[in-house]
Formats: structure tokens, C-alpha cells, sequence
């Protein structure tokens, strides 16, 4: 059998042109600059699937044809805009998924896929009412109730966006999307409930950075410091620049000021005051400048992350020989900023230390 | 970093200067990323990415250790642009007289013209760079290739915006000349790289793609990731583009 063509037509005022790699305003004021874009982008599109591809821009209207060398178009093209969404170029899977539903409105996978695109662009209207139409067609789907609960979430419809989770979950338990949406949704008025489904699911989605700042969000809620700090670690570790391994940072940093606090009982730590005092007596032999490099690099240093609570984990400096505890280095950064200028924030407050560790440096009896 | 080969570009650093690489978002600034190279006084690379553009991180990121790999080939040389500003100067001036800019007040036209040979100066040590460290992180990041497309796309269609007729009427035809034949160099080089014409378009309706195509065969020719190549790459489309006598090299020792 041969096979089909695979054809869409669409105005080319609907053309998307804010993502190709030329000046939107210079292809409009170009009539044929624009047309030769239009063709070399589908051209482009076709290519890495072979076959034969025909567009033609005419009278204001992109009319496209592709043949493949064989078997079926649509499922190809199906396949190729996956592939493409899974690369994050939405734009130009688009199209395609726009043009699989318009040959055939029930096309349950374009439909649960175009509706997930859209939900992730925010165009929640729409993204609802495509996922809806495809859990009416396959209301047995877990991934279907849970890209419907997500999209009402992000529109503000929690009632909404709980059954769908709640139904996603009936029908597979162990479906990790929906538990951790479901348990971010419940964890804001009661994270007592939402613990287990969160831990759940970062139990079943270990490299979800999302998964994991959910559970260690909620164990903090519930004052559970020590346990909810590794978790933390482990999301900034799986994505380091991202806004969440920022969220996750600014908790480590509370939770470290808690924990040196509650280690000395509100009180004076001494081994940070030993590691001020070491401080103190080597910014003194090396001078202003050392100083500023060894400070400069522990902050650097610390952007990773300090383990202040693990005596037993070293860490080495290039700009001073030796091997330190992260609390040592801490207190070598606070030291080394208070002598530079005593007015600058360390982050983190060693302040009585650094105080002790002075008076015995200046009257050591 | 979470990327296997972003985080590989950062071992090499670390590796080839001897220096820790710290990575940072920021906030509030225009260009992709803010990198402070190391020095003894301040030992770590330090590599800033603008928040908006966190998506893309890990390629950003690899980029910026790619430069840091080529310019600290040798840390002991690392290479610097440093303006011979009686040269510039007198560039400027010459400019400032031209049809384009003759017509805008004295001052204005003198300082349109100080800004377009800076620019051109800085662009012709940046670009051969850019080109060179796009093809190395092409070849050793082959997980960063779709992020690769999405910033060069995005880049390409900043750069197109020079084409406006506006643009185009303010700057004297030497600079746009000049400033046009790098952009293309660089969007020959992404064209061969990503296997599509469309970003030359607006360069092959202009008729500048053979100057495009000069400034590439320089780096063609040499193509190799080092300061002294890259310093000569330099040089030679600052003659190409009669802009060679306006700066010179300095050379920096980084090592403690």
C-alpha cells in the first residue's frame, strides 16, 4: 500500500516568527525573506524524518505535504512531535499537534500531549478543556487525571485539581506525578497529611528535584530539621542553578543557623570559637591580602554548600594549606570578614564566638 | 551541575588553571552571563548566569568554561585587549564625519562614533571566540546540543536586528560592513553546524555572506582551542577588517 500524504494547511499571519533565528520585524517588512523562512523551517522539520516534504505559500496560506518513504504519516509525525517536546521546542511541535487533531479530534495522544504543552505555557484554559476531552475518551488513564489535575492547580481550581489527583491515584497508586501534586496541594494546609504521599513520591522519583524539595519543604513545616536537611542537599545536588535548589539553599541556611544555636544550647559554641581563634591568629601572620583571597574562596566554596554538622568531612583550600571541617571554615570566613569589615553580613551569626575568640587572643590567662 | 558534560567542562577548567569554577545565578543583567576569572588574590573562576535564563544553564555555563579553557591555555599568558586609544581616537573621529553622523549634533556624533569602533574592537575579539568555543562544546557536549540551537537561534535573531533600515541609516556603511561580515562569519558557522540556512537569510539578501565566509575560513584553518591561536585568529580578521592597529595584547601571569 502507498502511503498517505500528511497535509495542514494555515494562514501565514499565524506563523509563529518570535523563535527563528531572525528579526521577526525585518521578516515582516520582507515578504519573501518571510516566505523563504516559512519553507526552510518546515523544510528543516521534515528532514530528519526523510521522505518527501511540499510547502507552498500562496495568497496569505502555508499549505504543507509530507510523504513519508513509508508506512504510516500521522503516526510519524506523531512520534517526530514528541521528539520535539521532549527537546522543549514547543513551537514547532505545535503545529503538528494542532494538525493530527485537526484530521482527527479524537487523536487521544496528540490531545493529552498538546493539552501538557499548553498547561506548561500557562494557556490553562485550553489546556483544561483538551485534557478533559481526553479523560472523557480514556477516563481509565493515571497520566491523563494527573496533566488534568496539574492544569487546574495551575489555574487556581484546587477543589478541581484534588479529585483529578485523588482520581489519578484510585486508578494507579503509584503514580509519583500525582502523588507529589497532590501532596504540594495538600501540604499547604496540612502537612501532616501531605508527608507520606510526598515522601512517596520522592521515594519513587529519586532524580525529581521537585519530589525532593517537596518532602524535605514538608518535613521542615513539621520541625523535623535533621531529617528534612539531606533532602535538601539532594535537590540542590540534581539541579544547582535552578529557582527550587535556590528555595532549597535559603532553608539549608536557616536550618544551619538553627542548628549552631541549638548545638550550644542558645549559647557559646567552643569549637567555633577554637576555629575563630585560628583564625584570627593566621589572618594575623598572613595580611590583608591572603585574608581576602582565603575569604573570598570559602564563600566561593560554600555556594556548594558547607556541611557545618559533619566534624568528619574535610574540605582543602587552595589559597591555605591544610584540610577543614565546614565549620572550621565557617568560622575562618566569619573571622577573616569581621577583620576585613566589621560591618559586612556573613550570613551566619558567630558573633559570640568571634567575640570570645578575641578576648582570649588578647588576654590569653 | 547536573550535566554530565557541563560539569566534564568545569573539571577541565579546574584542572587546566588550577583554580576552582563557583557557579552563580544573577539577576538584572543583559548578556547571558557574567564570568570573573581567577587571580591569586581572588582564586576562583567565578561564573554568574542571568536568572532568566536558568533553562539554559548548563549550556551557558559550558560555554563559559570553554573560553576559559582556550584564553587559559596557558595561565601563566593569559591574553587581554587592551585599546590604543589615540588609534581609536582618531578612527572615531573620522567616523564621526561621515553622512550618517555628520547630521547629529557634534558631541553626539563624536560619542555614537567612540561607542561603534569600541564595539567593533570588542566584537572582533569576541566573535572568533564565540565561533571556536560553539564548535568545541558542539563536539565535547553533545547532551547541550538542543540548548546549544535555542541560544544560538536566539542570538542570530538579536543580531539580525541590525538589518533594520533605522540601524542601517544611523551607521556609517563602514561599520555596518564590518560589524555585518562578523555577524555572518558567525551565522555561517552555526548554519554548518546545525545543517539550516534559515538564520543566513537575511545575510544572503544583503550579498554579505563571501565576507562572512573569509572571516570563517581563518578559523577553519586553525582550528585549534589555544590562547596563541586564538590571539592570531584575532589579529588576522583585524587585518582582514583594517581594524588591527587599534589594540594590542596584554599578557597576564594568573598563576600564584
Amino acid at each position: 500500500m502507498n502511503p498517505e500524504p500528511f497535509s495542514f494547511k494555515y494562514p501565514i499571519a499565524d506563523f509563529d516568527l518570535t523563535k527563528l533565528p531572525v528579526d521577526p520585524a525585518l521578516l515582516r517588512e520582507n515578504p519573501a525573506m518571510l516566505v523563504s523562512a516559512v519553507r526552510t523551517f518546515y523544510q528543516d522539520c521534515f528532514r530528519k524524518l526523510g521522505g518527501t516534504a511540499n510547502i507552498l505559500v500562496k495568497d496569505g496560506v502555508v499549505s504543507v505535504s509530507w510523504l513519508p518513504k513509508a508506512g504510516d504519516a500521522a503516526e510519524q509525525v506523531f512520534e517526530h512531535a514528541v521528539s520535539l517536546l521532549r527537546a522543549g521546542d514547543y513551537r514547532t511541535a505545535e503545529p503538528l499537534l494542532r494538525a493530527l487533531l485537526a484530521r482527527d479530534a479524537n487523536h487521544t495522544d496528540a490531545l493529552l500531549n498538546l493539552g501538557m504543552m499548553l498547561s506548561d505555557q500557562r494557556n490553562l484554559t485550553e489546556a483544561a478543556a483538551l485534557l478533559r476531552r481526553f479523560v472523557d475518551l480514556l477516563p481509565d488513564s493515571s497520566h491523563g487525571w494527573t496533566a488534568l489535575g496539574v492544569a487546574q492547580s495551575r489555574d487556581g481550581d484546587v477543589q478541581g485539581a484534588t479529585t483529578s489527583l485523588e482520581r489519578a491515584l484510585e486508578i494507579d497508586p503509584q503514580n509519583a506525578y500525582a502523588l507529589r501534586n497532590l501532596g504540594a496541594l495538600l501540604g499547604k494546609e496540612s502537612p501532616q497529611e501531605a508527608l507520606p504521599i510526598l515522601e512517596r513520591a520522592a521515594r519513587l522519583m529519586p532524580e525529581d528535584q521537585a519530589a525532593q524539595y517537596g518532602y524535605a519543604q514538608c518535613l521542615l513545616q513539621l520541625g523535623r530539621t535533621g531529617d528534612a536537611d539531606p533532602v535538601f542537599v539532594k535537590a540542590i545536588q540534581l539541579s544547582p542553578l535552578s529557582d527550587i535548589a535556590e528555595l532549597a539553599r535559603t532553608a539549608r541556611t536557616s536550618i544551619a543557623h538553627q542548628s549552631i544555636r541549638s548545638t550550644a544550647g542558645g549559647g557559646v559554641r567552643p569549637d567555633a570559637v577554637f576555629y575563630c581563634l585560628d583564625g584570627l591568629q593566621k589572618f594575623r601572620d598572613l595580611g590583608d591580602t591572603k585574608t581576602r583571597a582565603i575569604v573570598f574562596e570559602i564563600a566561593m566554596l560554600g555556594r556548594s554548600g558547607l556541611d557545618i554538622n559533619d566534624p568528619a568531612k574535610e574540605y582543602s583550600l587552595r589559597s591555605l594549606s591544610g584540610s577543614f571541617s565546614g565549620l572550621h571554615l565557617v568560622s575562618l570566613m566569619y573571622t577573616g570578614m569581621k577583620l576585613i569589615d566589621p560591618t559586612a553580613d556573613a550570613g551566619i551569626d558567630l558573633s559570640k564566638e568571634f567575640a570570645e575568640a578575641k578576648k582570649l587572643l588578647e588576654d590569653p590567662s | 551541575m547536573s550535566n554530565a558534560d557541563t560539569q566534564n567542562m568545569i573539571d577541565l577548567v579546574e584542572r587546566q588553571t588550577g583554580y576552582r569554577v563557583t557557579v552563580d545565578v544573577i539577576s538584572g543583567i543583559h548578556e547571558h552571563a557574567q564570568m570573573i576569572s581567577a587571580r591569586p588574590e581572588a582564586p576562583a573562576h567565578i561564573i554568574r548566569v542571568n536568572a532568566d535564563l536558568r533553562q539554559r544553564a548548563d549550556y551557558i555555563v559550558a560555554v563559559q568554561c570553554g573560553m576559559l579553557l582556550v584564553l587559559w591555555s596557558n595561565p601563566k599568558k593569559v591574553p587581554g585587549m587592551a585599546f590604543e586609544k589615540s588609534k581609536c581616537d582618531f578612527l572615531a573621529g573620522k567616523w564621526a564625519k561621515t553622512k550618517q553622523l555628520a547630521a547629529l549634533p557634534a558631541e553626539t556624533a563624536a560619542k555614537t562614533a567612540s561607542f561603534y569602533v569600541d564595539n567593533l574592537v570588542r566584537q572582533v575579539s569576541s566573535n572568533p571566540l564565540e565561533i571556536h568555543v560553539a564548535n568545541l562544546c558542539y563536539e565535547s557536549c553533545p547532551s547541550l546540543r538542543d540548548m546549544q540551537a535555542e541560544s544560538f537561534t536566539a542570538h542570530l535573531r538579536g543580531i539580525s536586528e541590525a538589518f533594520s533600515p533605522k540601524i542601517k541609516e544611523i551607521a556609517p556603511a563602514e561599520v555596518f560592513q564590518k560589524n555585518m561580515a562578523m555577524n555572518a562569519a558567525v551565522a555561517l558557522n552555526w548554519a554548518r553546524l546545525s545543517g539550516s540556512r534559515m538564520c543566513l537569510l537575511p545575510y544572503e539578501s544583503t550579498g554579505l555572506v563571501d565576507a562572512g565566509q573569509k572571516l570563517l575560513d581563518v578559523i577553519d584553518a586553525a582550528p585549534e582551542h589555544t590562547s596563541e591561536n586564538h590571539m592570531r585568529t584575532v589579529d588576522a580578521w583585524a587585518e582582514e577588517l583594517l581594524l588591527r592597529t587599534l589594540y594590542r595584547w596584554e599578557l597576564s601571569n594568573r598563576c600564584s
